[in-house]
């Protein structure tokens, strides 16, 4: 800009204008420098700000789908841990049974009934565990014991909700959910005098069992014994329910495995863009920061030289 | 024949006039840093010549100059520059007005950050996550509560702090007072009072060239009257023959010469248009013009009535109320919703035995979220029904399934409805979520405050521009003014050598004789 006159306000006035412009200059860098951000208001860069809120929501709702998942995986392993300790039940009574069908007397009956009559109480007692406040096995039902075993009669009724209305879900992806829990009455059966009295599951298998050691140690004749042996096959029949059950739970954990993998490479590359639009570059605001501070250094100077003269330094 | 003290007198003349000029230097040089002070400069004249030239006098050979005298003071202004820095001045407040309002309401709403509604209706949603999940412990459901009690006393808050801005601008339509004391009202008494002082300058201009005087100093005020003026709104400013200037506003005069014929005034009008501008007499009779809203389209008044106003095409704080007032209103609608589709865990610990069982909210808590007035649910006034506070059990996180018994208290999917709204995308124009309504919501007004920073910054270039043209013209270069000053110094000594010279002359003459 040229004027035809320079006047001594007008050189002022310029001076400092000019001084507040660097000013202003230095403090948007240190600015961003104390905050480390690029964008601190909407509008210093709203294209980048919408980006911003949107790359934010979406990192909240993975870490939400993270924790989540956690939460499934540690409920799924303590499921996955529980249904081993039942398969060792399931292969000791398996055992018990083949002795009772050998050549067992009556004492040896008696102690075969008292241990597997030690595995049906365990059996309900891993069936009614809890994880955190919540019965695993009691579907939707979360707040009672699964099961209520009557000691005398070894009646054991499963008072959960069954399928298809027990599976707790939990979301691990945008409108994905999965099922992590099963019903007490699919993985261990049930025991209950009816009518109609149904006996199914392990603990039908091993309730039956000791009724039928009893019918054996009153009356040991090799066709009551054989009756007790019989339930081999049960036993095997519901060992497969509860490896299938385990390998649902496997299937499962992998499947939160994938997703977790899944979701920390998006949040990988989601934190990269998100720094990329929000973090200052350091190295380019500080060299930056010098360059404008000796400029208003050197305009400082400037304007202390061209401020002070004026004719009447020299007449 | 001329007299024998003609060259005397003339001298005389020549150092009196060079003394007015050496004052008129001095005034420039006190006033060189006083703002719209415009230099002043003396026009030297010859004075008339002797004798009159007129056929047939005496036998001289010429004419005889007698001296200088000042023919005026004039000072140094091009009205032109005023004019366009008036203009310039005028679109600059509208910017300036405007970016005051866009940083208020952006700090408002407080993004991005940690705490804004954004932040806060995702940690909302979460919480529906984890009650989900565990919908029998009470601390998941006491969360619940708490950031739904969060969510709404943010909502609160922004749509209270929106409406305070609003207020501080334009007033409210049923607080007279607030009318006056918002920036609209103290600009209005800023703007009567600069009017009534133009009138008086304009009278006093009017009675110094009547006994034939410069009123340079006058001027100048009076300029400096209109460059305030032109901060407020766009006038019409006309200079008469008389030399006095009359201002209007559109078609409407409101200082004629002398006369101050309308003043502004804020008359209350509705919750859409808060305050309306009008013109009244100066005694108070009218109004002459009932509104002229329309006319204030730029200034520091255009900008607070433009962002004041519910222009539905321009980003206005209503446009943010108003947004704010959907989001609450249909976050608590769909809320609501499967509240009242869901079941709730009834317990009743006296009854034998203890009851504790699921049962149909509809009936007995059908709502999370109320209004704590008359109004239908908006963002100033949205809150968590107390039953809810009181009792987190009743918040329905169970589906009303008739398949589903009502012991089924780990029962979480109606609750996971709730957190699954947050992809709910039935909001607004677009049919966008809740978060992307609200980040819309917000990058307008970052979009429009960085525009009309921008804009801002080159108005305001473009007025130093203009205002320092106007300072090369008027201003005061005190160099320049020294070297006047030595100038007329010598002038003067040589003039006064002449004096004595002359005075020598005649003594030789009277006492040589």
């Amino acid at each position: 800009m040229t004027f035809g006159r320079i006047t001594t306000k007008l050189m002022t006035n310029r001076s400092i204008e000019n001084l507040h412009l660097n000013l202003k200059n230095l403090n948007d860098l240190q600015n961003k420098l104390s905050s480390g951000k690029n964008i601190n208001t909407p509008s210093d860069d709203p294209i980048g700000l919408s980006r911003l809120l949107s790359l934010d929501e979406t990192m909240k709702q993975n870490e939400i789908y993270t924790n989540n998942i956690g939460t499934a995986r540690s409920e799924l392993s303590t499921t996955d841990s529980l249904l081993s300790s039942v398969t060792n039940i399931v292969q000791r009574a398996n055992e018990l049974v083949t002795q009772a069908g050998g050549t067992v007397d009556s004492d040896g009956l008696q102690s075969i009934k008292e241990e597997m009559q030690q595995l049906l109480n365990q059996t309900v007692q891993i069936a009614n565990t809890k994880f955190g406040d919540k019965y695993l096995f009691g579907g939707l039902r979360t707040t009672d014991p699964p099961f209520v075993q009557n000691t005398t009669t070894n009646e054991t009724v499963y008072q959960g909700t069954s399928a298809p209305n027990e599976k707790r879900e939990v979301e691990i992806g945008n409108g994905v959910t999965i099922s992590i829990n099963f019903a007490g009455d699919d993985v261990f059966g049930e025991n209950t005098a009816g009518p109609p009295a149904v006996q199914t599951g392990i603990i039908g298998t091993l309730a039956q069992t000791i009724s039928d050691l009893d019918t054996a140690i009153a009356n040991p004749t090799d066709v009551n014994r054989k009756a007790v042996f019989q339930h081999v096959a049960d036993l095997k029949d519901d060992l497969d329910t509860i490896l299938s059950t385990q390998t649902t739970v496997g299937a499962l954990v992998n499947r939160l495995d994938l997703t977790e993998n899944r979701l920390s490479e998006n949040e990988l590359a989601l934190s990269k863009e998100y720094g990329a639009i929000q973090d200052v570059d350091l190295a380019k605001v500080i060299s930056d920061l010098n360059f404008q501070q000796s400029v208003f250094q050197t305009s400082l100077a400037a304007t202390s030289k061209i401020l002070q003269p004026t004719l009447l330094n020299y007449l | 024949m001329v007299a024998s003290f003609f060259g005397l007198y003339s001298s005389q003349k020549t150092l009196s006039t060079i003394q007015t000029t050496l004052n008129i230097i001095s005034n420039n040089i006190a006033n060189a840093n006083t703002p719209s002070y415009s230099r002043q400069s003396v026009d030297l004249l010859t004075s008339s010549p002797y004798p009159q030239p007129m056929p047939g006098v005496c036998g001289l050979p010429g004419t005889f100059g007698t001296g200088t005298e000042i023919g005026s003071i004039k000072r140094i202004r091009d009205s032109f520059l005023d004019a366009q820095y008036r203009i310039e001045n005028c679109t600059s407040s509208y910017y300036t007005e405007k970016q005051y309002a866009f940083d208020s309401a952006e700090s408002i709403m407080n993004e991005p950050s940690d705490s804004g509604l954004l932040s806060k209706m995702s940690t909302f949603f979460e919480s529906a996550q984890k009650l989900s999940q565990s919908p029998e412990s009470l601390p998941a459901r006491t969360d619940f509560v708490l950031q739904a009690s969060d969510l709404a006393v943010v909502f609160n808050q922004q749509s209270a702090s929106l409406q305070e801005l609003r207020k501080n601008l334009v007033g409210e339509a049923t607080d007279p007072n607030s009318l006056t004391q918002s920036r609209l009202g103290m600009g209005i008494s800023s703007i009567n009072s600069q009017l009534e002082n133009l009138a008086n300058v304009n009278r006093e201009i009017i009675t110094l060239r009547g006994n034939g005087v410069e009123p340079n100093d006058l001027l100048d005020q009076r300029d400096k009257i209109l460059d305030n003026l032109s901060t407020f709104m766009p006038l019409t400013v006309e200079e008469s023959v008389v030399g006095t200037v009359d201002v209007s506003i559109g078609n409407n005069v409101l200082v004629s010469g002398s006369n101050l014929v309308n003043v502004l005034k804020a008359d209350a009008g509705n919750i859409n248009t808060p305050t309306i501008v009008a013109l009244y007499s100066p005694d108070g009779t009218g109004p002459n013009v009932a509104n002229i809203n329309s006319l204030i389209t730029s200034g520091q008044l255009g900008g607070i009535l433009e962002l004041g106003s519910n222009d539905p095409s321009k980003v206005t704080i209503k446009k943010l109320m108003d947004n704010l007032d959907t989001l609450a209103q249909s976050i608590a609608t769909n809320v609501n919703n499967l509240q009242s589709q869901g079941r709730y865990i009834y317990s009743d610990p006296t009854a034998v035995p203890p009851i504790k069982e699921l049962r149909s909210a509809a009936a007995d808590y059908p709502t999370i979220f109320e209004s704590s007035n008359a109004n239908p649910i908006n963002a100033l006034n949205i809150r968590v029904t107390q039953n809810i506070i009181d009792d987190p059990f009743r918040i329905a996180a169970a589906a009303n399934n008739a398949a589903i018994p009502n012991t089924a208290l780990g029962d979480g999917s109606q609750a996971l409805d709730i957190a699954q709204l947050r992809d709910n995308t039935t909001l607004g124009p677009g049919n966008t979520t809740f978060s992307n309504f609200l980040s819309s919501n917000i990058s307008i007004l970052g979009v429009e405050a960085k525009s009309n920073n921008d804009k801002l910054e080159s108005q305001d270039a473009l007025m130093k521009q203009v205002d320092l043209r106007r300072e090369s013209t008027s201003g005061v270069n005190i160099d320049e003014e020294l070297v006047d000053l030595i100038r007329f110094q010598r002038a003067f000594e040589a003039s006064s050598r002449v004096m004595s010279t002359i005075n020598e002359v005649l003594q030789v003459l009277i006492n040589k004789m």
